[in-house]
């Protein structure tokens, strides 16, 4: 049956290929028409489909070479293999764009070697790049180039940064493609096992570094960055001899950044912190998973929403946290390091400095403690116009209400009747319980063009009832666990911005004013619980309010590495101590997520205001060694 | 410039009737043809010019659409102009359209890469996640935009795939298509309906 409508259709084909219509073909076979009327139809769609164009410039490049190897031929020259003919291709674009920059100037290419990706020149020092590698004739030395050309587009990236500028996509297209010709010729080539292991560690550095670009990129810039994101991290795969391949598609809604304990459901797929994850061949790092094993997973978003891990890393939960964060004012700043609420940290050529410093500069540092010193892994600024001033951290804390979904770039989480913005950029710690509907969260947000968008959400302790219980503050006063978190209740923590003795705003929130309490100044640190009513919400209690001292408001969060005999806490580097008038939410312990607002006192030493401590139970045990 | 210099060349083949390439007489286009490729094979730069602005579109639309990668699909078609060149003296006429030799090359050179890939593990980068939906009804009358053909594409075997390309979009005659992929033209015919038949099931929706 399928053998003689095989042989219909082709009568048929070849009949309509003749003028003739397709009812009479069809009139012919009245017991196969609708198969053959489907198909027919379809063949036809396909010979309508117009070609697929090449790019002109680029053919006409193959042109030139052509042209060459026809007069080689003429010459009697014997044919050249014509393997790796990508190289050449970029000549005549290449050598026409460096003409064209030549004639309209002496000296333009010469001026182009500074550009940044925003100039009108940097075509011309891409070109000039292309001439160079078009006079580089070994394998080796050409993927060597490549190389050191995409290592620039890095730099290239990092100077944008500073300056404050958007990404755009030539400097992504053009790291990704010099990466990729240098990876395929290396592959043909294992005799070049150190250039193999540089393209390896050098596709990871800048894949880690793009990973965290996504607000940083240009409107225009995001197929580019997914290009050049599965670009860099098949490099890894490819290089390493690995099967597998991340898509651009993969990451056409972004990276998502997930902490917490992993769950199988089916084969390759797991719950990483409540948030389905697909681990696949194509997955680096940790991918032998265990049930109950705490990961730190970076996963590609696709636009359907579903999450492929690119990374995963096993947080080992004996080991102290390394990494911690400061926020605040730049006390000082100089060529390698920097001061900020009382820290110094150390600012090397890896640092991601995502802004120019400058004293009095509103940053957030992520810092590493490297051999013992403080050491800036990234330093951050305000995404908003150039202003010193942050938009101030507001601190949420309230039941997670509704669907939590991952699945598009910016998703709306409500917590404890609160909207909240969820990007690319947003980090979420899911270590101590699952993301999911009712369960409590403390979301770190901060106002972007009227909206509050969360830069992070720890999931607190799925059992509210077990935070409720023991010693509920030790140095502090006021602290009263029990109404803070029950249902339904809210807890904030912010910057007083405004108001009067009805309404305050409160890094961007309004509330209703405590009664009988005094208006506190702008800038002061505010702490209080309520419940959300319609868009207000309606303070119950107002824990405390602070003054910070004339050099602002600082706040260090990561895990208590060591409690000092006079109660001074030491998180990463960063001590901080506890004076009289600091409260302290829940007890501090070794091991233990906290969350500090303080202020620099007297002797620069980082003073608390207010600290809460997120676990109620150590997430990290102490490995030991005691105070 | 080498647009400049096209003279004498048949268009492409999907606009010539099927019965002008048939197998017993060869048509007065593949004789013009003929007569072109014998003025290339003597390196004269207007058939070249001619061969190549005819050659090279098509060469690059037959590679991207089983590539789906526009470099590798531009470096691929390089490669096989440039053996093109290099072999033209030794093609020799035998009743069916250079363009079957050309492509013959084409699918040889794709072949190749497919080896070097495989051997390296990697996998196809372009395979879509999921299929397109669409009825049988919304789909008879209108033509395929290519990024529908090229997600489609991808869910073929690779011998549908190639049938697909030759015949439909390419244009080429049974016999040709025969000649590109080494296959008679009964398995041809069949391989031309299955691959439509994994079209249709494809495009409406359906697994395969």
């Amino acid at each position: 049956m399928a053998g003689s409508l095989a042989s219909i259709l082709d009568e048929c084909l070849d009949a309509l290929n003749q003028g003739e219509r397709l009812e009479d073909c069809l009139a012919r076979y009245p017991g196969q028409v609708e198969d053959l009327r489907t198909l027919l139809l379809l063949a036809r769609r396909l010979s309508l489909t117009p070609r697929h164009q090449p790019r002109p410039a680029v053919q006409n490049a193959g042109w030139q070479r052509f042209l060459a190897r026809a007069e080689d031929m003429r010459l009697g020259g014997k044919p050249r293999p014509s393997i790796n003919i990508g190289w050449k291709r970029p000549l005549a674009i290449a050598a026409a764009l460096v003409l064209v920059a030549v004639a309209a100037g002496g000296g333009t290419v010469y001026a182009s070697q500074g550009v940044l990706p925003d100039s009108p020149l940097y075509r011309v020092k891409l070109a000039s790049e292309d001439v160079r590698l078009w006079f580089t004739f070994d394998d080796a030395g050409k993927a060597e180039l490549l190389l050191d050309q995409s290592r620039e587009r890095t730099d290239e990236v990092m100077e944008l940064l500073y300056d404050g500028k958007p990404i755009p996509g030539n400097v992504l297209s053009s790291l990704r493609s010099r990466n990729a010709r240098a990876v395929r010729i290396l592959e043909d080539r294992p005799e070049e096992g150190a250039l193999l292991q540089r393209a390896h560690e050098q596709s990871a550095a800048q894949e880690s570094l793009l990973l965290g670009l996504w607000g940083d990129l240009s409107q225009s810039a995001h197929d580019e960055y997914a290009e050049a994101v599965a670009t860099l991290h098949n490099a890894q795969l490819r290089t390493d001899d690995v099967p597998g391949a991340v898509m651009p598609e993969d990451l056409a809604a972004g990276v998502i950044n997930i902490t917490g304990s992993a769950q199988e459901t089916v084969e390759g797929v797991w719950l990483i912190g409540g948030v389905e994850v697909r681990l696949d061949a194509s997955t680096l790092g940790d991918v032998n998973l265990q049930t109950g094993q705490a990961v730190d997973v970076v996963a590609a978003r696709g636009a359907n929403g579903r999450l492929l891990a690119l990374t995963v890393a096993a947080t080992d939960r004996h080991e102290p946290q390394q990494q911690y964060v400061v926020s605040g004012a730049l006390e000082e700043v100089s060529n390698d390091e920097v001061v900020i609420a009382g820290q110094r940290i150390a600012i090397t050529e890896n640092t991601l400095l995502k802004l120019r410093l400058q004293r009095g500069q509103a940053v957030e540092i992520k810092v590493e403690e490297i051999s013992g010193e403080a050491v800036a892994f990234s330093v951050e600024g305000p995404k908003t116009g150039p202003q010193k001033a942050a938009p101030p951290l507001l601190v949420y804390e309230g039941v997670i209400e509704g669907t939590v979904s991952t699945g598009e770039v910016i998703n709306e989480w409500v917590v404890g009747g609160q909207r909240f913005l969820v990007t690319p950029g947003t980090e979420i710690d899911a270590r101590a319980a699952a993301l999911a509907n009712n369960v409590r969260a403390r979301v770190e947000a901060a106002i972007d063009k009227d909206e509050l968008v969360a830069r992070r959400v720890v999931v607190l302790a799925a059992d509210p009832s077990q935070d409720a219980t023991e010693d509920g503050g030790t140095d502090g006063d006021g602290t009263e666990e029990d109404v803070i978190r029950e249902d339904g209740v809210v807890s904030v923590e912010g910057v007083f911005e405004a108001g009067d003795g009805e309404r305050w705003t409160i890094s961007g929130v309004e509330v209703d004013a405590p009664l009988d309490v005094e208006t506190p100044e702008v800038g002061s640190l505010v702490t209080l619980v309520g419940r959300r009513k319609g868009d207000l919400l309606v303070t119950e209690k107002l824990l405390a309010t602070f003054r910070p001292s004339g050099r602002g408001l600082a706040q260090v969060r990561g895990i208590i590495g060591k409690i000092e005999e006079d109660g001074t806490l030491q998180v990463g580097s960063a001590r901080v101590e506890l004076g009289v008038e600091s409260v302290v939410r829940g007890r501090p312990q070794t091991g233990s997520r906290v969350f500090i607002w303080g202020s620099l006192n007297d002797s620069d030493a980082l003073q608390a205001l207010y600290v809460n401590v997120l676990d109620p139970k150590p997430l990290v045990p102490e490995s030991g060694s005691e105070d | 410039m080498y647009a400049k210099a096209l003279s004498g060349l048949i268009d492409k083949p999907r606009d010539a009737p099927a019965s002008a390439e048939a197998e017993s007489a060869p048509s007065d286009d593949i004789l013009r043809e003929w007569e072109l490729v014998q003025r290339a094979q003597a390196l004269e730069d207007s058939a070249l010019a001619s061969l190549y602005s005819t050659f090279y579109p098509r060469i690059y639309s037959y590679a991207f659409l089983h590539l789906g990668d526009v470099q590798t699909a531009e470096d691929l078609t390089s490669e096989v102009m440039l053996k093109v060149l290099e072999s033209i003296k030794k093609y020799r006429f035998k009743g069916l359209p250079f363009s079957a030799w050309v492509f013959r090359i084409a699918r040889n050179k794709l072949i190749d890469l497919h080896r070097r890939r495989k051997r390296r593990g990697e996998i196809d980068l372009t395979q879509p996640l999921a299929t397109m939906q669409a009825s049988p009804q919304v789909m008879a009358e209108r033509a395929l935009d290519r990024g529908q053909i090229q997600l489609a594409l991808k869910h073929l075997t690779e011998e549908q795939r190639q049938v697909i390309v030759l015949k439909f979009v390419e244009g080429f005659d049974n016999a040709s298509v025969a000649r590109v992929l080494g296959r008679s033209e009964g398995a041809i015919k069949s391989l031309q309906h299955r691959a439509l038949n994994s079209l249709r099931r494809i495009m409406s929706g359906g697994a395969r």
